[in-house]
């Protein structure tokens, strides 16, 4: 089963430092060997950013980038009200974890 | 303040690349540091994980030199708006290890850069970055390894903010590169400050430009999410 993991686009808080909004990206990719400065070794490498099409697992929410791609957006209907990257990033494991054709690169597993 | 936390795209890019450039001879090519300052660039790396941000390495020719790096750094900062005030900013790098060989202490900033796609690096980006230091300068013993380096963007860093579309930074050494003053010389040492990027699995090490901003009238509500209601 291929991996998946996400990348922040943006994570816009308030004035009181609660996050109100995250626009996430989503990747699918496999572990390869990488070579850097004449190591090599296994790390995962992303082959593609998933698209609306391959998000049909989470609901229909969108924010178009500069470039015309759609990010997932994510809102306090959402993740509830939170102020921390880590809470964020708890949430968006579990949303990972909905993928059934993908499994989640370790470091974004969800733990419940 | 409201902020907007905002990161660059891992490979493969679609919005904001980010990575380095560098000109790099063979070694027993170099050449006099000035010549490296203004050449055009031979090489790009925008898939890699840790890179080096900024580099320079001395040939085996007395006081000729073989190779030296820049940083660049996007962020697609359109969700700040049309109508939103920047108040600050501060864009940071997670710092990953640090050389010396040279006994040069090299220091680093902030400067524009504009590379030719926003989506892919090429040797030609080499030249792109500008000579206004947009924070103050990072020295080598403060290059934290293991924790964010903050730049507090000056006023000429808040204006290189775009509201509508991609902000486009980049990072130089200052006390060699931009000053153009050749760095002490030792055979073929290197000295460099290297950091993550975009690349690295997880979202806790990545470059991030950090915005505190007024919103706009409409500005910080994105379209996908506006109700519109008929008459």
């Amino acid at each position: 089963m291929a991996l998946t993991d996400y990348k922040f686009w943006y994570i816009r808080r308030d004035d009181d430092g609660f996050i109100t909004e995250a626009a996430v990206r989503f990747y699918e990719g496999d572990h390869q060997p990488v070579t850097v400065g004449g190591e090599t070794s296994i790390k995962y490498v992303r082959a593609k950013r998933l698209k609306k099409n391959d998000l049909k697992h989470l609901d229909d929410k969108y924010v178009k980038e500069s470039s015309g791609s759609d990010a997932k957006l994510y809102t306090q209907a959402d993740f509830g009200q939170i102020k921390t990257d880590d809470e964020l990033r708890a949430f968006l494991n579990g949303e990972l974890a909905k993928d059934s054709k993908h499994e989640a690169i370790e470091e974004q597993k969800w733990r419940p | 303040m409201a902020t907007l936390t905002v990161y660059p795209d891992p490979d493969p890019e679609t919005t904001s690349v980010d990575g380095n450039t560098s000109h790099v001879y063979t070694t027993g090519s170099g050449v006099a540091w000035g010549t490296l300052v203004a050449a055009a660039g031979t090489a790009a790396v925008d898939t890699g994980s840790p890179n080096n941000i900024i580099r320079m390495r001395g040939d085996n020719v007395l006081n000729q030199f073989v190779d030296l790096w820049r940083g660049i750094f996007l962020f697609d900062t359109s969700a700040l708006g049309a109508g939103s005030t920047v108040d600050s900013a501060t864009l940071s790098l997670w710092g990953t290890s640090k050389a010396d060989a040279l006994v040069a202490t090299p220091n680093i900033n902030i400067y524009s850069s504009a590379p030719a796609s926003n989506t892919a690096l090429a040797a030609g980006d080499f030249d792109s970055l500008g000579s206004t230091a947009f924070s103050t300068a990072i020295t080598y013993d403060n290059w934290s390894v293991t924790a964010y380096n903050d730049f507090a963007l000056n006023a000429s860093g808040l204006t290189n903010i775009s509201k509508t579309a991609v902000s486009k930074f980049g990072a130089r050494n200052v006390n060699y590169d931009v000053a153009n003053s050749a760095p002490p010389w030792a055979d073929q040492a290197i000295s460099r400050l290297n950091g993550a990027n975009a690349e690295a699995a997880d979202t806790t090490n990545d470059p991030k430009l950090v915005v505190t901003y007024t919103a706009g009238a409409a500005a910080g509500v994105p379209s996908s999410t506006l109700l519109f209601v008929g008459a």
